[in-house]
C-alpha cells in the first residue's frame, strides 16, 4: 500500500479556515469590546469638569465702579453698568474702552440697580423715586460685502477689528459679523404707590411676564408687572406698570432696608435679605393678597453675613455667598403644610464651599443652565452648577484684588471678571458637561421647588429656563421594574413548558411543538407591542378582575384536575394517549380562564361594592367639612390630596376637590336614586377602589396576601401536617391516597386565602394601604400588560434552551431514576431539573437580557412615564424605549445625548453584571455535576 | 447459510432449510418432559403467529412437524446447527435443567417477546427465575440479555417504540397487565446498571433516593437505611465520613457500589445487574462480587454478564441466551461443566459467540 500523504489542497484548506476562524473569532470579540469603549468614551467627557483654556489680565479705567457686567455672545467685549447708570465698554482683544450709543440713565443719578434679568434687561431705579427699563446688552448683526470698509474686507477668518464701540468679526464662513452694545433704556416712570427714591430694585422677567419690585424711601414695597411698549413712530419705548403694595415690615432690629431684594419666578413672591442671612418671603397665594410667607434664618452660624446674593437663571433659586467662603442655593420648595401661607418653605438646598475662607465678594450667573461664577476677596474664582453640585472651573488668584464683578459669557465658553483696583481678566474655557455629576444622574438630589430631594428624569422642558432632571434611576427603576414582572410571568411558564415537553410529551408530538415556539421568538417585538397597546391593555382594562382571579384560578384548577386524575382508575386513565392529556388540560386551562372572568367579576362584587355612603359622595351629595373640624393630622396640609384624606374614609370623611367632605341625604331619595341609576354609582368597580374613590385598605390586601398566605399555609403544612398524615396506615396507596390528597390540596387552598385574609386584615389594622406601594392608580398601559405581553416574547427563547438543557439531561440518569420506583414527575423535579439547573440559569439570563434590552414592546405598552412607583397598574420608562424615544431630539454632543449614552451603558452594565453573577452561579452549579 | 436476521428470510428458501434440518437423519429423541418445567405446553398460545410484527418465522410455527412439549427438536449434526436453527427463526423448545424446577419461582417469564418497532428483540422467552437466588445471564452481545432484564422493571416502556407480548409474573402478580402501576412494579425492584450513575446529589441522598421518592423524612430512617445499604455494599467504611460530599467525587467502583446500595436500600425483591463490572477495575469487580455472594439467599439477584468467570463464580443459576432466545438454562455448575448443550459448552469455553 502507497504511503499515505495529507494533499496540499487539505493543508492549504486547513490553514486557511483557522485564518479564517480566527480573524472571525477575535473580530466578534474586538467588535463587543469596541462598542463597550465605545459606549464608555462617550460616557466619560459627562464626568470631567470643565477645563480653562486662556486667561488674559489688563488694567482698565472705568469711569466708576461698575455693578453689573455683561460679556457678548463672541466675547469680543464687556459691558458695564456703573454705580451711577452709565454704560462703559471694554474691547476684550484690543482692551480698548468705548461708551456706547445712548444715555443710560436720564434726569436723576441711579439710585439702585438690578440684576440683569432672564431676558437680558435691567432696571435702574432713580433718586427721585421714578424707574426706568434697560435692554443691556449686545447685538450682533451680519454687514452686507456691499457696506464694508476695505479694512473689513482685509480680515482673515476669526480675525476682529475693532470698531468705536463693538468690533467686526470674519467667521469662517467670511461673513462679516458685527457685534455691538445695546443699550435701550425706557422713558423713566412714575411707581403707582410710596413716595423717595428707589433703594433697592429687581426686574423679572419670567414665563413671558415682566416684574418689577422696588423698595422705597418711605418704606413702601411696591409689586409692578411691567408691560412696555414700543411707539410705531420710533423713539423710547414706553413703560407701564401696575403697582401692588406689599404690607412690608423690616424684622426687629434689623435696618429698614433689607440687602438685597428679589422676586421670585411667577410674581408671586419678593424676597427682602438682610446680611446677617434673615430672609423675609412675602408672597401672594392664589386668591389672596400680598402678606409675609416666611421670616427665616438662611445662615444659622454665627459670625458669619451675606457678602453677596444673586438669582438664578430661571428666577427661582437664589445664590447666596456668605463672608466664610460658602456658598448656598436658596429656593422655596413646596411642604403641603399650612405653616406658611402658601404652603411653601425656604430651603438651603445645595452648598459649596470656595475653600479659600474668604468672603465672597461676587456672584455671576449664566444665561443657559445653573452655572454661576463665585469671586471672593483674595481674586479667586469658581463656577459650579447648581443642580448638579459639579465644581467646572477654579481659578486661584485670578486676580489680585478682591473681586468686585464676575459675569459668565453666554455661551459658557469663558468668564469675565474685574477686580477692586481695576484688573480684568478674560477667560476662556472648556465647559464640559456641566449638568452631569455622579450626583446628579445616580444620586437624590433636590430640584427647584421639589419638597424633598429626589429621583427625577425630565430631559426636555417646556421652557429655555427650566432644570433639566437627568437622574438615570427611574429609568433603571423602570426597566428592573418591566424585567421583573416578564420574569415573573415568563420563567415559570417556560421552565415547566420546557419541562413538559422534554420529560412527558412524546417525542413526535414535542419535535412538533419546539419549532412552533421556536418561530414564536421571531415575532416582532413591535408586533406584540402593538398588541399590547391596542388590544390587550383595553381588554385587561375591562376584565381586569378576571385577568387577577385567573393567576389563582388557572394553577387551581389543573392542580384540581391531576389530583382528580389520581382517582380515576388506571384502567381508565391508561387509555389515553398523550395527546389526548394534553387535549384535555388545555380545555381546563381554557375553561377556567373563562371561569376566571365570572369569578372575578363575582369577586369584585364582593370586594370592591361602593357602600351607600360612598354613592352619595359620588353622587355629590355632601356636605362640605370646614378645616376647623377636620382630623388633627391633616388641619396642616395646604393641598389636600386623595391619598392624604383615605384613611380618614373610616371616620365618615370623603375627598372632594382638596377638601374634605361628608355624605348626606339618603341613596333611596328619588333624586340621589336616580343619579346613582343612571351613572351606575352603585356598580362594584375595582379601578374606581385603585383610584382611591371606594372603599378601605382590606379588600387590595386581600388580593396582595393570597400568594404569601398560600405559601406560608403550604410550608406550614409540610412542617407540621404532612409528616403526621404521611404516618397514616392508608395515606400511601390507592384511592384513599388520592382521596386523602385531594383533601389536602383543597385544605391548603381554603386555609391559604383564609391565612391571606388573616394577613390582611392585620396589615389594615397597621393603617397600610397597598394603594400606596404594589397597587395604586389604574392605568391602561401598565406593568401588568408589559410584564405578560413582554412575558411572551421572551418564553419562547427560556423555553427552548431549557429544553435543549433538560434534553441533554442523560438518559441513563432517568433510569436509574425510574428504576428506583420513582414517577417521572419525581424524576423531571428531583434528577433532571437539579442536572440542568446551569443550563436552565442561562435560559433565564438570557431571557432576562432580553426582557431588559426590550424596547418595542415597553415603548407602546406603557406611558412612558419616566417614574418610581411600584404600583403593578402604572407605567414606566426604561432605559431602551428612554434611548428609543429621546435620541432624536438629541442634538449631538450635548449633555443630553451623552446622557442617553450613559443609559446605554446602564443597560449593558446591568445585563452585563447580572449575566456575570449568573454565569458565577452556573459554574458553581456545573461544577457539581461535572463529572457526568 | 449466511443469512444475518429472520427478518432478511426469504420465507419458502427458510422452510426448506428447517424441514431438511427437521428430519435429519440423526435426529435424537426429546428428553423427558420433567426436565422442562417451565416449557409451554399450550403451543396456540405462543405465538409468533398472533404478533402484530408477522415476523417471517411466524409463518414456520405453525408447521405440523413441531412436535408439542418436544424436547430438542434439532439434528446433533454439528455445532452449528441448533445456532443455525435459531437464526433462521425456527421455534425451538430451550434447554431447561430439571434443578430449576426444584427451585420456588419468584419471576415467571410468560412466553415474553419484544419488539423495537418493526424488529423483534425478544423472541417467546419462558422461564422462571428462581427466589433469593443469583441467576446469571449470558451470551453475545445483542442477543436480548439487557432488553430482557430491562423488561423485568418494565424499563423498556421508555423506549418509544418498544411494544411487547406476553407476560411476566412478580411473585404471581403479572408485571404488564393494564391496571398495573407500574411505578409499583418498580418500587420492588432494583436496578444496577453497566454504567455508574449515581446521581448530582450527596452520598447520603443517592443512597436514600428512593426512600426520599416515597416520603420518607423520618431523619433516624433515612440514616439507618444509608448506613445498612452501604455496608451491605462494601462501602461504609470507605465513606463513612463524606455521607455530605458529592458522589459524584468518589472512584468508579466506589460510584457502581453506592448504585448498588442505592438499589437495595429500599429492600426490593428483586436485584437486576445489567453487566454491573465492565467498566469496573478487577479490585472493585471483586468487592461487587462479594457483594453479590453477600446478599444471595436475601434477594433474588438477576445479573447480566459478559464474564463467564464472573457468572461461574457468582451466581446459582445460569441462563444462556442467542439472537433473542433462551438457550439453555440450568444450575450454574452444569451450565458451566456439564451443558446438556454442545453450543453452550462451546460459548462458555470461549470457543464461539
Amino acid at each position: 500500500m502507497a504511503r499515505r500523504v495529507t494533499s496540499q489542497r487539505v493543508r492549504f484548506l486547513d490553514a486557511a479556515s483557522r485564518v479564517v476562524i480566527t480573524i472571525g473569532g477575535v473580530g466578534i470579540v474586538a467588535a463587543v469590546l469596541a462598542i463597550m469603549v465605545y459606549l464608555g468614551a462617550n460616557v466619560l467627557p459627562l464626568f470631567s469638569s470643565g477645563r480653562l483654556v486662556a486667561a488674559q489680565t489688563r488694567g482698565v479705567t472705568l469711569a466708576g465702579e461698575p455693578v453689573l457686567g455683561v460679556i457678548d455672545e463672541y466675547r469680543g467685549g464687556t459691558l458695564f453698568m456703573l454705580r451711577d447708570g452709565r454704560a462703559q465698554g471694554v474691547q476684550t482683544d484690543s482692551w480698548t474702552t468705548f461708551a456706547p450709543e445712548g444715555v443710560a440713565v436720564e434726569g436723576g443719578k441711579a439710585s439702585a440697580i438690578s440684576q440683569v434679568n432672564d431676558a437680558g434687561s435691567t432696571a435702574i431705579g432713580l433718586g427721585d423715586g421714578r424707574v426706568q427699563v434697560v435692554t443691556f446688552g449686545f447685538e450682533t448683526d451680519f454687514i452686507a460685502p456691499e457696506d464694508a470698509t476695505p479694512a473689513m474686507k482685509a480680515l482673515e477668518r476669526g480675525q476682529r477689528l475693532t470698531l468705536d464701540a463693538g468690533y467686526v468679526e470674519m467667521t469662517p464662513q467670511r461673513q462679516l459679523r458685527r457685534t455691538v452694545p445695546k443699550v435701550v433704556a425706557t422713558a423713566p416712570v412714575e411707581l403707582g404707590a410710596g413716595s423717595g427714591g428707589v433703594e433697592r430694585i429687581d426686574f423679572r422677567a419670567s414665563s413671558g411676564a415682566q416684574y418689577l419690585v422696588v423698595l422705597r424711601g418711605d418704606g413702601t414695597l411696591v409689586f409692578n408687572t411691567v408691560s412696555i411698549t414700543r411707539p410705531l413712530g420710533g423713539g423710547k419705548p414706553r413703560t407701564r406698570l401696575e403697582s401692588e403694595v406689599i404690607p412690608f415690615a423690616s424684622p426687629k432690629g434689623l435696618p429698614a432696608v433689607p440687602d438685597y431684594l428679589f422676586a421670585k419666578d411667577g410674581g408671586t413672591q419678593v424676597l427682602a435679605i438682610w446680611n446677617d442671612g434673615t430672609v423675609q418671603r412675602y408672597t401672594k397665594p392664589l386668591g389672596e393678597q400680598w402678606q409675609l410667607g416666611e421670616t427665616t434664618d438662611v445662615l444659622p452660624e454665627g459670625g458669619r453675613t451675606i457678602t453677596a446674593a444673586r438669582m438664578l437663571l430661571g428666577s427661582r433659586t437664589l445664590v447666596l455667598g456668605d463672608s466664610a467662603g460658602e456658598v448656598r442655593g436658596v429656593f422655596a420648595a413646596r411642604s403641603g403644610t399650612m405653616r406658611t401661607p402658601d404652603g411653601e418653605v425656604l430651603v438651603v438646598a445645595h452648598r459649596f464651599e470656595t475653600g479659600y475662607g474668604l468672603p465672597i465678594t461676587a456672584i455671576g450667573n449664566s444665561m443657559r443652565d445653573r452655572c454661576f461664577v463665585v469671586g471672593d476677596g483674595g481674586g479667586n474664582l469658581v463656577v459650579w452648577h447648581m443642580t448638579s453640585g459639579k465644581e467646572i472651573v477654579r481659578l486661584a488668584r485670578a486676580l489680585p484684588g478682591a473681586i468686585a464683578l464676575a459675569s459668565v459669557a453666554p455661551k459658557l465658553d469663558g468668564l469675565g471678571a474685574i477686580d477692586a483696583q481695576g484688573k480684568m481678566v478674560s477667560i476662556a474655557m472648556g465647559v464640559g458637561h456641566p449638568e452631569a455629576s455622579v450626583r446628579a444622574l445616580f444620586g437624590r438630589v433636590w430640584y427647584e421647588g421639589d419638597p424633598a430631594p429626589a429621583f427625577t428624569y425630565q430631559a426636555s422642558t417646556g421652557e429655555d429656563t427650566a432644570e433639566t432632571k437627568y437622574s438615570k434611576v427611574p429609568l433603571i427603576f423602570g426597566t428592573i421594574k418591566a424585567t421583573l414582572y416578564a420574569m415573573l410571568f415568563a420563567v415559570p411558564i417556560a421552565l415547566l413548558a420546557a419541562l413538559y415537553t422534554s420529560e412527558f410529551l412524546h417525542p413526535r408530538v414535542k419535535n412538533g411543538i419546539k419549532p412552533v415556539i421556536e418561530m414564536m421568538a421571531s415575532l416582532p417585538s413591535v408586533v406584540l407591542g402593538f398588541l399590547a397597546a391596542i388590544v390587550i391593555a383595553p381588554i385587561f382594562r375591562d376584565i381586569l378582575p378576571g385577568v387577577l382571579t385567573s393567576l389563582l384560578v388557572v394553577p387551581a384548577a389543573v392542580l384540581t384536575g391531576a389530583y382528580l386524575w389520581q382517582l380515576v382508575p388506571i384502567r381508565v386513565a391508561s387509555r389515553l394517549s398523550n395527546v389526548q392529556h394534553l387535549l384535555l388540560v388545555v380545555v381546563i386551562v381554557l375553561v377556567a380562564g373563562v371561569a376566571s372572568i365570572g369569578l372575578g367579576r363575582a369577586a369584585q362584587g364582593v370586594l370592591f361594592t361602593p357602600t351607600a355612603d360612598e354613592q352619595l359622595v359620588m353622587a355629590g351629595s355632601t356636605r362640605v367639612v370646614p378645616r376647623a373640624e377636620w382630623p388633627e393630622s391633616l388641619r396642616d396640609v395646604r393641598s389636600l390630596s386623595a391619598e392624604q384624606a383615605r384613611p380618614f374614609r373610616g371616620e365618615g370623611f370623603y375627598y372632594r376637590d382638596g377638601g374634605l367632605v361628608r355624605p348626606v341625604g339618603d341613596i333611596r331619595e328619588p333624586a340621589t336614586a336616580q343619579l346613582i341609576a343612571i351613572n351606575g354609582l352603585d356598580r362594584a368597580d375595582m379601578r374606581l377602589w385603585l383610584d382611591g374613590v371606594i372603599g378601605g385598605p382590606w379588600p387590595g390586601w386581600i388580593l396582595v396576601m393570597t400568594a404569601p398566605g398560600l405559601i406560608l399555609t403550604v410550608l406550614l403544612r409540610a412542617r407540621f401536617v404532612d409528616p403526621f398524615v404521611q404516618a397514616l396506615p392508608f395515606a400511601r396507596v390507592g384511592i384513599s391516597a388520592a382521596l386523602l390528597e385531594l383533601g389536602k390540596f383543597v385544605g391548603t387552598l381554603v386555609v391559604g386565602l383564609g391565612v391571606a385574609g388573616v394577613l390582611a386584615w392585620v396589615v389594615t389594622a397597621s393603617g397600610l394601604d397597598p394603594r400606596d406601594s404594589i397597587l395604586g392608580s389604574y392605568t391602561q398601559r401598565n406593568t401588568l400588560v408589559v410584564g405578560i405581553v413582554m412575558g411572551f416574547a421572551v418564553i419562547p427563547i427560556i423555553y427552548t434552551i431549557s429544553e435543549d438543557a433538560l434534553s441533554a439531561v442523560p438518559g441513563q440518569l432517568r433510569s436509574a431514576s425510574l428504576g428506583c420506583g420513582a414517577t417521572r414527575w419525581q424524576t423531571a423535579t428531583r434528577v433532571v431539573l437539579p442536572i440542568a439547573l446551569s443550563g436552565i440559569f442561562s435560559a433565564v439570563m438570557i431571557g432576562l437580557g432580553r426582557a431588559a434590552g426590550e424596547t418595542m414592546i415597553v415603548l407602546m405598552a406603557t406611558g412612558n412615564t419616566p417614574g418610581m412607583s411600584m404600583n403593578i397598574f402604572s407605567g414606566f420608562r426604561t432605559l431602551a424605549a428612554n434611548i428609543a424615544v429621546e435620541m432624536p431630539e438629541a442634538s449631538k454632543a450635548s449633555t443630553h445625548y451623552y446622557v442617553l449614552f450613559l443609559g446605554a451603558l446602564c443597560l449593558f452594565a446591568l445585563t452585563f453584571v447580572v449575566n456575570t453573577l449568573a454565569e458565577f452561579v452556573r459554574i458553581r452549579v456545573r461544577r457539581r455535576s461535572a463529572a457526568l | 447459510m449466511s443469512l444475518e436476521s429472520t427478518e432478511q428470510v426469504d420465507t419458502f428458501q427458510a422452510r426448506r432449510e428447517i424441514d431438511r434440518l427437521i428430519v435429519h437423519p440423526n435426529f435424537v429423541p426429546p428428553t423427558p418432559a420433567t426436565e422442562h418445567p417451565t416449557m409451554p405446553t399450550d403451543q396456540p398460545k405462543q405465538t409468533a403467529s398472533a404478533e402484530p410484527a408477522a415476523a417471517p418465522a411466524g409463518g414456520l410455527t405453525a408447521g405440523a412437524a413441531q412436535p408439542p412439549a418436544a424436547g430438542l427438536l434439532y439434528p446433533r449434526t454439528g455445532p452449528t446447527d441448533f445456532l443455525e436453527c435459531v437464526r433462521l427463526g425456527h421455534p425451538y423448545p430451550p434447554a431447561v435443567h430439571a434443578a430449576l424446577g426444584r427451585e420456588k419461582p419468584l419471576l415467571e417469564v410468560q412466553d415474553f417477546s419484544l419488539f423495537y418497532g418493526q424488529s423483534r428483540a425478544l423472541y417467546s422467552i419462558n422461564m422462571s427465575i428462581p427466589n433469593k437466588k443469583v441467576t446469571a445471564m449470558i451470551g453475545p452481545s445483542g442477543c436480548g440479555k439487557s432488553t430482557l432484564l430491562r423488561s423485568i422493571n418494565r424499563l423498556n416502556d421508555l423506549i418509544d417504540s418498544v411494544s411487547v407480548t406476553g407476560d411476566m409474573l412478580l411473585s404471581g402478580r403479572s408485571v404488564y397487565a393494564p391496571n398495573v402501576d407500574v411505578i409499583d412494579i418498580r418500587k420492588r425492584i432494583g436496578m444496577v446498571f453497566q454504567k455508574s450513575n449515581p446521581f448530582p446529589m450527596s452520598i447520603f441522598e443517592n443512597v436514600v433516593y428512593s426512600l426520599r421518592i416515597d416520603g420518607e423524612r423520618r431523619k433516624g430512617v433515612l440514616e439507618q437505611t444509608c448506613e445498612k445499604a452501604l455496608r451491605a455494599a462494601a462501602l461504609w467504611n470507605e465513606v463513612k465520613d463524606r455521607l455530605k460530599e458529592s458522589a459524584l467525587g468518589l472512584s468508579g467502583g466506589q460510584q457502581q457500589r453506592i448504585c448498588i446500595a442505592r438499589a437495595i436500600a429500599a429492600e426490593p425483591e428483586v436485584l437486576l445487574m445489567d453487566e454491573p463490572c465492565s467498566a469496573l477495575d478487577p479490585i472493585a469487580t471483586l468487592k461487587v462480587e462479594e457483594f453479590i455472594r453477600e446478599i444471595a439467599g436475601r434477594i433474588t439477584v438477576v445479573i447480566v454478564t459478559h464474564n463467564m468467570q464472573q457468572a461461574a463464580r457468582v451466581s446459582d443459576y445460569t441462563a444462556f441466551m442467542y439472537l433473542g432466545r433462551l438457550v439453555e438454562f440450568g444450575p450454574t455448575a452444569d451450565i458451566f461443566q456439564k451443558p446438556k448443550l454442545p453450543e453452550t459448552e462451546q460459548y462458555v469455553t470461549g470457543r464461539f459467540g
